[in-house]
């Protein structure tokens, strides 16, 4: 990915981040930094004067932490590159067909961005075109018909590519669902699902085995009737078989708009494996979806199973939470409410899939008895 | 019209129906003279890969936006998707950085001592050859706009937004909206902390926030304020230390707020 170390600011996961424009004041032109106070942190509130104005202290703090913001925002967007090269970082937009293309590509961004046909054009989508503007990595220009050598036409205003390239009125949320994942290092791609290589779910096993399985069952409830975890378990194989994620797959508003994978250097847009996420946009104002429609976007969701293993003994919570066999899926939700994103992420679990709960204390393996007294090391619990 | 009117306006563009600013004056003004902050929601190019500092362009709250158009300051660019071509002062910006670059090294390679004395720093016979050189092709904000509209509650764009946002609800939110901005709060969409907004008592870039705003309507017969919602909303209020109000409008046009505070007995 196009992390550069010394520019990636991280944060911690506050609710409200502290916006420390400060930091970035290095980065910027014609400011001097030893100059510049280290202000970062919030007050409570203002303290006034008598005519409600607040305190010269207060003001020149404001001030100063304000002038860092204008500063970051003033600089400038753009790249360097001689005339002659500067096709292969120029994106064409032809608003008429809606389509955007770079004739000669060249960037480390095509690593997973864009798409490139037999001729060496690259295309891209709506959202991609906008990321590379405002980043700075690309500049936009209009197509024309026909071509002519137009390396002296200044670039369109980050302005200008927003209004010629946004069309429907989901594309905004969409762009900044987009953006935001790109920011923090995820790769991203629109979500096409008959595309991805579709790993082989291993079968369940049937057969001898199950039958042998089902013998050892009955077997086991004639002989220890009185163990209660034998019921338990009898039980439990009733009901397996039936809570299965509901297939059938009906018409829903809601989509999966794209699929998210973790940084990966051997990731390739061409043949992309199955994405850890895939992400659903929802508008905070609209009502969020039902169970119905919850359950269907989950049937047709394909996701890298997040594999935790069983634990010996219990349940393992996190496999519940995360999904731990094979077959459960997750969707992500981003719920975008002007300008701020939420993240939901809904898994189907299966609560029968994981066996029994219950334990009969009194038939507990006795383990590490010559260590008694001391409690034995919990399991890792990190899932991530 | 004067010049401190127009002094005192502020151009938005609306794109998608979402309402942008792609002027950073304007985003300083916006802030210092109307106490409006909005949303910064674009990749700052200085630092594309983090996200708490972000840039161009601004995006404000249809809240924010009424409240501009109410106080009549509040101009549309109108051709926002019209190509301007400004060819000749895109190659005067590009000779000119060349150049300056040039002088810049010339004067460095002087005072090192390299350059002989009689060479002069402004070589007249020195032709600028864009082709020879590496050039920052800068992408701007905007594009300078010369049209623009003034902004009246019944323009069909600030209809079509409202029809979109749903025109009742919003307009009794916005009427609690300006009453807090008359109160001077700084007003922040809520759904940080699942209200309708945050206050802050200035510029949010210094201080913490204390207000979690819902609105609610005042005589309706759906039961708008609900039992479970408000302990739900005692309880976030403490665990944020923040203030949860309820804001509603009552039929004399006043706006009353009620704080719910989850009391901690037991």
């Amino acid at each position: 990915m196009e992390v550069d170390p010394e520019l990636a600011i991280t944060y911690g996961n506050d609710d409200e981040d502290v916006q420390d424009w400060s930091l970035l004041s290095k980065f910027t032109q014609g400011t001097k930094s030893n100059n510049v106070p280290k202000r970062g942190e919030k007050d409570f509130e203002p303290v006034l004067k008598d005519d409600l104005q607040i305190t010269d202290y207060d003001l020149s703090n404001l001030n100063s932490s304000r002038q860092l913001m204008y500063d970051a925002l003033r600089s400038q967007r753009g790249l360097v590159s001689s005339l002659k090269n500067l096709k292969s970082s120029t994106i064409y937009i032809n608003s008429l067909m809606g389509t955007y293309y770079m004739k000669k590509p060249k960037g480390k961004f095509l690593e997973s961005i864009g798409k490139i046909d037999k001729n060496g054009t690259c295309w891209f989508n709506f959202e991609e075109v906008m990321y590379l503007v405002e980043r700075g990595s690309c500049i936009g220009k209009l197509h024309q018909e026909p071509e002519i050598d137009d390396s002296l036409k200044p670039p369109l205003s980050l302005e200008k590519v927003y209004s010629i390239v946004l069309k429907n009125p989901e594309d905004y949320n969409q762009f900044q669902v987009y953006s935001m994942l790109k920011r923090t290092g995820y790769i991203v791609m629109r979500s096409q699902p008959t595309d991805y290589m579709t790993v082989s779910t291993p079968t369940r096993k049937t057969g001898v085995f199950s039958f042998f399985k089902k013998v050892l069952r009955l077997l086991q409830r004639w002989l220890f009737t009185t163990r209660y975890s034998a019921i338990f378990e009898y039980l439990q194989s009733l009901i397996a078989k039936d809570i299965r994620i509901d297939t059938t797959t009906q018409e829903s508003k809601y989509k999966i708009t794209y699929d998210v994978w973790k940084p990966n250097t051997k990731f390739k847009k061409t043949q992309p494996p199955v994405p850890d996420y895939q992400i659903v946009i929802v508008d905070a104002h609209e009502p969020f979806p039902t169970v119905k429609e919850i359950k269907s976007l989950l049937a047709i969701s394909n996701t890298k199973p997040v594999t935790i293993k069983q634990s010996k003994k219990g349940v393992n919570i996190n496999r519940l939470k995360f999904g731990g066999n094979d077959e459960s899926k997750s969707v992500v939700f981003a719920v975008v409410d002007s300008g701020l994103i939420n993240f939901y992420n809904l898994t189907g679990c299966d609560f029968a899939a994981e066996g029994t709960s219950w334990q009969d204390s009194w038939m507990k393996p006795r383990t590490g008895v010559s260590k008694r007294g001391k409690s034995r090391p919990r399991q890792n619990r990190k899932t991530k | 019209m004067s010049d401190d009117h127009k002094h005192n306006n502020i151009n938005i563009s609306i794109i998608n129906n979402q309402i942008l600013i792609f002027e950073v004056d304007m985003i300083c003004k916006l802030r210092e003279s109307y106490g409006i902050i909005g949303v910064l929601s674009g990749t700052l190019s200085l630092a594309p890969q983090q996200q708490s500092l972000l840039g161009v362009p601004l995006q404000l709250s249809i809240y924010e936006l009424l409240y501009l158009v109410d106080l009549g300051v509040c101009y549309l660019n109108v051709d926002v998707d019209v190509d301007v071509q400004g060819e000749e002062e895109f190659v005067n910006d590009l000779i000119n950085n060349v150049k300056l670059k040039r002088i810049q090294r010339l004067k460095k390679l002087k005072n090192h001592g390299i350059l002989q004395k009689n060479e002069e720093l402004e070589d007249k016979d020195w032709v600028c050859n864009l082709n020879e050189h590496e050039l920052f092709i800068e992408t701007k904000n905007s594009t300078k706009q010369t049209n623009t509209k003034l902004l009246s509650m019944n323009d069909d764009i600030i209809q079509q937004l409202l029809s979109i946002k749903g025109h009742d609800f919003t307009m009794i939110r916005f009427q609690i909206y300006k009453d807090l901005k008359k109160k001077s709060w700084f007003i922040q969409p809520g759904l940080r902390y699942g209200g309708d907004f945050i206050c802050y008592p200035n510029d949010p870039l210094r201080y913490h926030s204390q207000l979690i705003i819902k609105c609610c309507t005042w005589d309706d017969d759906d039961d708008d304020v609900n039992l479970i919602d408000l302990i739900n909303f005692g309880r976030l209020g403490t665990s944020v230390k923040k203030s949860f109000v309820y804001g509603y409008v009552k039929h004399d046009g006043i706006v009353n707020y009620h704080t719910v505070e989850w009391s901690g007995f037991g």
